[in-house]
């Protein structure tokens, strides 16, 4: 919790929204899918999933923010890290929230090697303000501190990026949500309130910082610069309204596909859309540089996959254009590969399963600071996937701050084997991993 | 004078008597040379006595993987040079002890039957010494000795040459052997990918092109072994010749690794000085300076005797006898001897010449070897302190690579021969750094460089 003394002490009128968001850091995701975002959001906050929130404080009548922009070491998952750029010390930086009339002065501070600016997506404001480098602006200067003021006349979920440089910038990870609520509360009031961005980096396999003159071809695909399984999961409390805001700033559109749950599409960074334009989805295209408002109530108890349904987006750095090894006998060669190549594991033969078997079981090489590129392991077994992939978990009795653990579902009803059990299959699925 | 001529008489008839009996110190000869062989070579250069045992060592020698030290005892007790060369000695040896001895005295008969016309029978005889044979026999001894100690150097010289030949043979039948192990390692990588090829194909998974691709490298790496296998059985049978086998001799085994290379540092002046002091065959020309000048000196100072001789004269004519004493001396009318001083003093500079070509010559070699020595042990290192490990952990990081699928086994395959290639390489700098340690020691006459141990 970080409540500021200067906080309180300037916050007439303002101690609901200053109240700091639940800590989600996951610091420390373990291999099983990540740490959760624990605490039910303050009506009127978001969650930041792996994030926080940025605190402000009251200066000559505008919320004053401070944003520092530099560069930093950031872990995608235990076993990978990158040198990244990014605003106080995180990628994406810190969630601007503010409430929908409020005179805002965020200060800007260029820490990096090279000058920077900060475009703010989809709010309205004066042109001098809209922070496009050499257009509406000079360039923030190294070691410079510049200001922004403006007063928000809108509300609904929107974004912070740089406007200079931003092939290299944001390939980096510069970029930051910028959330506006409203004066009144939507209904029905959601209980819970997650946000994310959507990313992708050009983290070479044992490399340690990201290739900004990638277009396509992407290792590593990021809820908040984050891949399964250290992204936190949603985890909520059955029949509690949710609302999930994604905003996109990778390189693809990104078809985010919820399970066990049907959700109306509520907004976009055009703002609130009204009712009768909402629509029920199970899968919602975010499209490059949008962002979406999705919500639902969470009738369904059990584990959630929440995901981009572009399978290559839930799985972490592979090579492309490798000969395809399915369906080689490579038994055959079996004997003399390993004489001549003691640490390599030739597999892929019957398909990419036993890889994803090794590779959560810890049993498999690969290269430094590169994750497997399908990993995490649930009560039956490797999940096996990795990037744009997290869970929600919906549970009668979750408890705020209480790990929910995997879903036991005792009395729900279960996918069954009908056959004998196939000799092939030596691996024990029956244990529930934790 | 009558004195003098009378002792002279004596002296030979003494020594005709004395040394009528003894025998042409081949033996010796060649003991005294595998004296001057032993300096370089140590207790290698200890003979069997005889034939018998020297099979049997070569029985023993040739059972067991053959190293360095065992081809050049082979090569001595077999190489047919060596045989030739030990002949050799005892021809000179034979000379020098016949130009040590006084020429045989000459005993001349004469019987005249009377003739029908009267006359009694007559009977002459003559025993003659050739004087100056006599008066030449110490300071031919003297340059004989000298000439004897010089065939010597030369024979020590020629089995050290052979020794050094014999180790060049070995150096390059034991590395073509290693060569070809790495070459049978790589070819299996290759054939392996192309069999490997053949499983995607039938899988479906590449097309013929990337199929023959791989089936083309395979054949490739085929046809690189068997040149290696050529060039492997060429040294081998080059090897077998210079120690002297034959067909049924066994097949020769050698030593799977070459020794390691060691860092040696040298004084190039220190060397040339030791090399100076060391060669047998400077010693050997040194020695034939000193053999020439002797003999130029004896034919100056007897370049008037010519050929001058006495003889004892006996005649039986009837019932008269007598006997009485001749001499004769060739008067040094036309010739003073000028063309034999004129020839023994261009022999003495030819000699000479050949002393200084020699020293040119070893300090120019010292200098080239030491570079080449410095030059393929830096390589040497390289190889394994540097390009073999950098290869290794390519083909470690590319297996991990192969095991996230992120890299295919063909490449890693591919990696794994360079990988390989670069063991090739040390082996090739291994041999030039043996080969140069052996080139320096023959410019220096060193005691032999044994590589022995292996790595
Ligand atoms: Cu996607």
């Amino acid at each position: 919790m970080h409540v500021s003394r200067r906080n309180l002490l300037m916050g007439a009128g303002v101690a609901v929204t200053a109240l700091p968001p639940g800590k989600t850091d996951g610091a420390q995701a373990p291999a099983t899918p990540g740490t959760a975002a624990t605490t039910q959001t303050t009506p009127g906050r978001v969650t930041t999933l792996n994030g926080r929130s940025l605190d402000w404080r009251m200066v000559d009548g505008a919320k004053e923010y401070h944003l520092i922009a530099s560069e930093f070491e950031h872990e995608f998952a235990p076993g990978c890290k990158a040198r990244c750029w990014g605003y106080n010390g995180s990628t994406p930086g810190p969630t601007i929230e503010a409430v929908e009339g409020d005179r805002v002065r965020i200060l800007v501070t260029n820490n990096l090697p090279e000058p920077t600016s900060v475009h703010w997506h989809g709010i309205l404001l004066p042109n001098g303000m809209d922070g496009v480098s050499g257009l509406t602006q000079p360039p923030i200067g190294v070691g410079e501190t510049w200001a922004y003021e403006f007063t928000l006349r809108q509300n609904g979920t929107y974004l912070y990026h740089p406007h200079a440089d931003e092939m290299t910038q944001m390939a980096f990870g510069m970029m930051g949500l910028f959330i506006v609520h409203p004066r009144i509360q939507h209904q029905p009031v959601c209980q819970r309130d997650f946000a994310f961005i959507l990313h992708n980096y050009a983290l070479r396999p044992g490399s340690y910082r990201p290739d900004p003159s990638v277009m396509t071809d992407f290792d590593l695909w990021t809820f908040n610069s984050k891949v399964f399984p250290a992204i936190d999961m949603l985890n909520v409390r059955l029949g509690e309204r949710v609302r999930i805001r994604i905003a996109n700033l990778s390189m693809f559109n990104h078809p985010i596909h919820l399970h066990g749950h049907r959700f109306m599409v509520t907004g976009s960074d055009g703002g609130r859309w009204p009712q009768v334009s909402w629509r029920p989805e199970v899968t919602e295209i975010v499209g490059v540089g949008q962002t979406r408002d999705l919500e639902f109530v969470a009738d369904n108890p059990g584990d959630w996959a929440l995901h981009c349904h572009m399978s290559h987006h839930t799985m972490n750095a592979m090579g492309h254009g490798i000969p395809n090894p399915v369906g080689v006998a490579q038994a055959a060669l079996a004997d003399r590969l390993g004489a001549l190549l003691p640490d390599y594991q030739p597999m892929g033969g019957n398909g990419m399963y036993e890889h994803a078997e090794h590779a959560s079981m810890g049993h498999m090489q690969g290269p430094e600071n590169t994750l497997p590129m399908a990993m995490g392991r649930g009560p039956f077994g490797p999940i096996g996937m990795g990037g744009m992939m997290t869970l929600l978990r919906v549970r009668p009795d979750y408890r705020d701050g209480v790990d929910p653990g995997w879903y036991s579902g005792d009395q729900q009803p279960r996918a069954r084997r009908i056959t004998a059990r196939s000799e092939a299959d030596e691996t024990d699925h029956s244990s529930h991993h934790r | 004078m009558k004195f003098r001529l009378l002792s002279v008489i004596t002296a030979a008839a003494t020594l005709g008597v004395s040394s009528g009996c003894s025998t042409v110190p081949v033996q010796s000869s060649r003991q005294q040379a595998q004296a001057l062989l032993q300096r370089s070579a140590g207790t290698l250069a200890q003979f069997p006595d005889n034939a018998e045992a020297a099979e049997n060592e070569l029985r023993t020698l040739l059972a067991a993987p053959l190293d360095a030290t065992a081809a050049i005892r082979v090569a001595w007790l077999r190489n047919a040079d060596a045989q030739a060369a030990c002949a050799q000695l005892g021809i000179s040896t034979a000379d020098i002890f016949a130009a040590s001895r006084p020429a045989n005295p000459q005993l001349g008969l004469a019987w005249l039957w009377p003739s029908p016309h009267g006359g009694d029978r007559k009977l002459d005889g003559t025993l003659g010494f050739s004087l100056d044979d006599l008066i030449r026999l110490p300071s031919r001894r003297q340059y004989g000795a000298v000439e004897l100690r010089a065939a010597q150097q030369q024979l020590a010289a020629k089995l050290y040459a052979l020794a050094l030949d014999t180790l060049d043979a070995w150096l390059e039948a034991a590395a073509s052997q290693q060569r070809l192990s790495v070459r049978r390692a790589i070819a299996e990588s290759a054939q392996t990918a192309a069999e490997l090829a053949e499983q995607y194909r039938l899988a479906g998974n590449i097309n013929a092109v990337e199929t023959a691709l791989q089936a083309a490298a395979g054949t490739e790496a085929a046809l690189s072994l068997s040149r290696s296998e050529r060039d492997a059985s060429r040294s081998r049978s080059r090897l077998r010749q210079i120690l002297g086998l034959t067909a049924t001799d066994p097949a020769l085994q050698l030593p799977t690794n070459l020794p390691a290379a060691e860092a040696l540092t040298f004084e190039a002046q220190q060397l040339h000085a030791e090399a100076r002091s060391q060669r047998l065959d400077l010693a050997a020309a040194r020695s034939e300076v000193e053999s020439v000048s002797l003999r130029l000196a004896a034919t100056r100072r007897f370049r008037l005797l010519g050929g001058s001789a006495v003889s004892v004269l006996g005649e039986q004519e009837g019932d008269s006898r007598r006997t009485g004493i001749g001499a004769g001396i060739e008067l040094p009318l036309f010739s003073q001897g000028q063309s034999a001083v004129a020839r023994a003093t261009a022999e003495l500079q030819l000699a000479e010449a050949h002393v200084r070509q020699l020293e040119v010559s070893i300090d120019a070699e010292v200098d080239a070897q030491l570079e080449q020595l410095a030059r393929a042990y830096d390589e040497y290192r390289q190889y394994r302190e540097r390009l073999i490990p950098q290869r290794e952990s390519i083909v470690a990081r590319l297996s991990e690579q192969a095991n996230f699928m992120l890299t295919g086994p063909f490449e890693l395959l591919l990696a794994r021969q360079q990988s390989y290639s670069a063991y090739e390489g040390a082996v090739d700098a291994l041999q030039s750094w043996w080969q140069s340690r052996v080139a320096l020691a023959r410019a220096l006459g060193a005691p032999l460089p044994m590589p022995v141990r292996g790595n």
